[in-house]
Formats: C-alpha cells, structure tokens, sequence
C-alpha cells in the first residue's frame, strides 16, 4: 500500500477544515488545536475523522486515539501511515 | 462573542445553580404535594422577577424575537413557570418512573421514534430551553429506547454529577461534551449503537454556532452535532415537552430529518437550524412563558 505524502495530508486538512492557510504554511511541527496551531475546532475535528474515514479507510472511535492523532500535522501523518502499514 | 451574556449568566446562577440548592429542591420535593410545591416554586420565581427588573428586560428582549407584543408581564411569567419546572424536575426525579411519568397526559408522533427504532437505528433528539425538556429522558426510557442527554459542563462537578446520577434514576444517560474536543466520538459511538441522544440547540455554544432567524431578528443555534448525526447516518428528530395550563405536560415528537450535505458546511448547519427554529416556533409562540432563556439571545442580523 503506498505510503501517505506530507502533501496529502495538506489536502486532507484543506479539504476538510476550514482553513485560512496556503498548503505551504502547513508544516510538519504545526499543531492542529490550540494556540499557534491551524485553529481548528470541535467541528473541523469532526470533519477530518469523517474525511479520513472516507479518503484512507480508517476509522477513529476512541477520543484518546484521536487526541494521540490530531496532536500536529506530523503525529497525523504518522499515525496514518501506521494504520495503512 | 456574548462576554456579557456570559457574565450575565454568571451572576444570575452564581447563588442558586449548585448541588447543595439542587439537593434542597429534592428533599422539599420528597415530603411536599405536587400542588403546594409548585405554587411555592411559581411565587418565589415571580418574587425573583419584581426585584430583578433588569434581567426580566432581558427575557423580554429574548421573547420580543418570537413575538414583538410580548410584553413585561409575560417575561416576569417566565420566571414564575420557570419555578414550577423546577419543581416539576424535583418532583418527578424523586419518584419511581411508573409514578413519575403520568405528568405526561399527551403524546403526539411517538410512532416516528418507533420507526427509526425498528430500523435499528439510534437519533439526535433535539429541543429547545422551554418546558420540561428532561421529560424527554424520562419517556424515551420508559418507552424502551435506549437515551442518553448532551450536556454541557456545569458551573461544578458536583452539580455536573448530581444531575447525571437523577437522569440515571430513570436509565437516562449523560453524555458531556465541552471539555473535551473529541466527545463527538462517544455520542457517534452512542447514536450507532442506536440510542436517541438527547441534545438542546437554541442557545450560542461557546465555540461554534449558526444564524437563524426568528420573526423580529437573530440568535445564535448550537448546531454542529447535525453534522455528526448526518456522518452516523441517523436523522435529527425535533422534540418539545410544554406544561398545560391544568398542569400536565405535552409531548410533541416531530418527523425525523436526515440531514443531508449542502453547498457548504455553513449552509448545511443555517439550513437545518433554520428548518428546526421554523417547527419550534409555533409551540413557543403558543406557550412563550416557557421559553427559559434568561441571557441575551440577539445577535446581528444575517446578511
């Protein structure tokens, strides 16, 4: 299974959440909840577990799972890449 | 938005919303007949009102979105009604169910929660701050469906906890969201495993919220969860559960909706919150004496 890019999960955030940022402005260390992060909310939290249900297969149901996940872009990108593998 | 709203919200319950008053309500409630209980609640909420003139001009401001004739005496009536729910909760919580649950002498549109449930389904049920909404617990329950309540925290844990162990009594759980981001997953996992989740929408959520528009201007619905009830694939079923005037309570269960995406995530929440408001809105203009909204609710208007 090919591995999941930096790249896609920009524009599974983009495509998901409501994002007022270039896929250049979001890095690996950038924080997804919280200050200095992308802003997002309980809504957009929602949003992506939907969206990565749809897009990778992957289900998310325990909140500890997704606090683990969602804690920046890159615990994001390599927990899914674990879930794939 | 609403700092002062919240302030406001603050110093009105500051007193009076805390286990230690909540406990006193149920051992008056335990000993007290119904009739005398409630007239004493009534009283000490109009008594509330004459001296708190201030805050009936803001219930009146909240009812002038319903209906602009809607004058000082019927907000300072909110109040008076609003001690007899209070009584109503404390009387019901501490009976056995069979005992509590002929205060509900009508039931309208029971069979659409029986359909969904013989789909094996589960559903957000939503309603507004007016009547007894916990009612709503209390007969899912006692009509065999699996029910659980959202709410938000309150001001304390113990209250927090005082009221989940009363909904328990009638096999009602507590789901509570606000602190944590991603509460969202237990309700889904609730609503899938097909219980009727019970949820307020008519009030401004601290993070996210959506315009509707009342007949003389807007407030503010809580209303993203329809985005998890469409994601679970479980319909939106509105709900209300008003006293009438011999004292009994009247339950309305309305058709399911299944929210379905429109152009935008904004416009999917506007479009059903507006959808909700516009069924709520004739059973608050029929009883617009419970509608307990006691902070402002006016928000600019939608453009």
């Amino acid at each position: 299974m090919d591995s999941i890019e930096l790249d896609d999960i920009r524009r599974l955030l983009l495509d998901n959440c409501m994002l007022r940022v270039s896929p250049e402005e979001i890095l690996p260390t950038t924080k997804l909840f919280g200050p200095d992060s992308l802003g997002l909310d309980s809504i957009d939290a929602l949003q992506l577990t939907v969206g990565i249900e749809k897009r990778y297969g992957v289900a998310i149901k325990e909140p500890a799972t997704a606090r683990e996940a969602f804690h920046s872009v890159d615990t994001l990108h390599q927990w899914l890449n674990r879930q794939r593998s | 938005m609403a700092e002062p709203a919240k302030e406001l919200s603050r110093h009105h319950w500051s007193g009076l919303y805390r286990a230690s008053m909540f406990d006193a309500g149920a051992w008056l409630a335990r000993w007290m007949p119904l009739g005398i209980l409630r007239a004493m609640a009534g009283w000490i909420g109009l008594f509330y009102a004459t001296i708190h003139p201030e805050r009936v001009a803001v219930v009146r401001r909240n009812l002038n979105l319903l209906d602009a004739s809607l004058d000082e005496r019927t907000a300072r009536q909110v109040y008076g009604e609003f001690g007899k729910t209070l009584a109503d909760y404390f009387y019901i919580g501490t009976r056995p169910p069979a005992e509590a649950l002929p205060i509900i002498a009508q039931v309208e549109g029971e069979e659409h929660l029986r359909e969904i449930h013989r789909l094996g389904k589960g559903a957000l049920v939503v309603t507004g701050h007016f009547g007894l909404f916990e009612l709503g617990g209390l007969l899912l329950a006692q009509s065999g469906f699996r029910a659980a309540a959202l709410t938000l925290p309150e001001p304390s844990s113990s209250l927090t906890e005082w009221r989940a162990r009363f909904r328990q009594r009638w096999n009602v759980g507590t789901i509570e969201i606000g602190t944590d981001r991603f509460s969202f997953l237990n309700i889904a996992e609730s609503l899938r495993q097909g219980a009727f989740v019970a949820t307020l929408v008519d009030r401004p959520h601290p993070s996210e919220n959506t315009p509707v528009s009342w007949p003389n201007g807007t407030a503010l619905f809580s209303a993203g969860i329809f985005l998890l009830a469409a994601h679970c694939e479980v319909p939106v079923i509105p709900a209300t559960m008003v006293r009438r005037s011999d004292g009994f309570y009247h339950a309305q269960v309305f058709p399911p909706i299944f929210i379905q995406e429109r152009e935008s995530r904004a416009e999917t929440l506007r479009f059903y919150s507006q959808q909700i408001a516009d069924i709520f809105l004739p059973v608050l203009r029929a009883h617009p004496e419970q509608w307990y909204q006691f902070v402002p609710l006016s928000t600019p208007p939608l453009t």
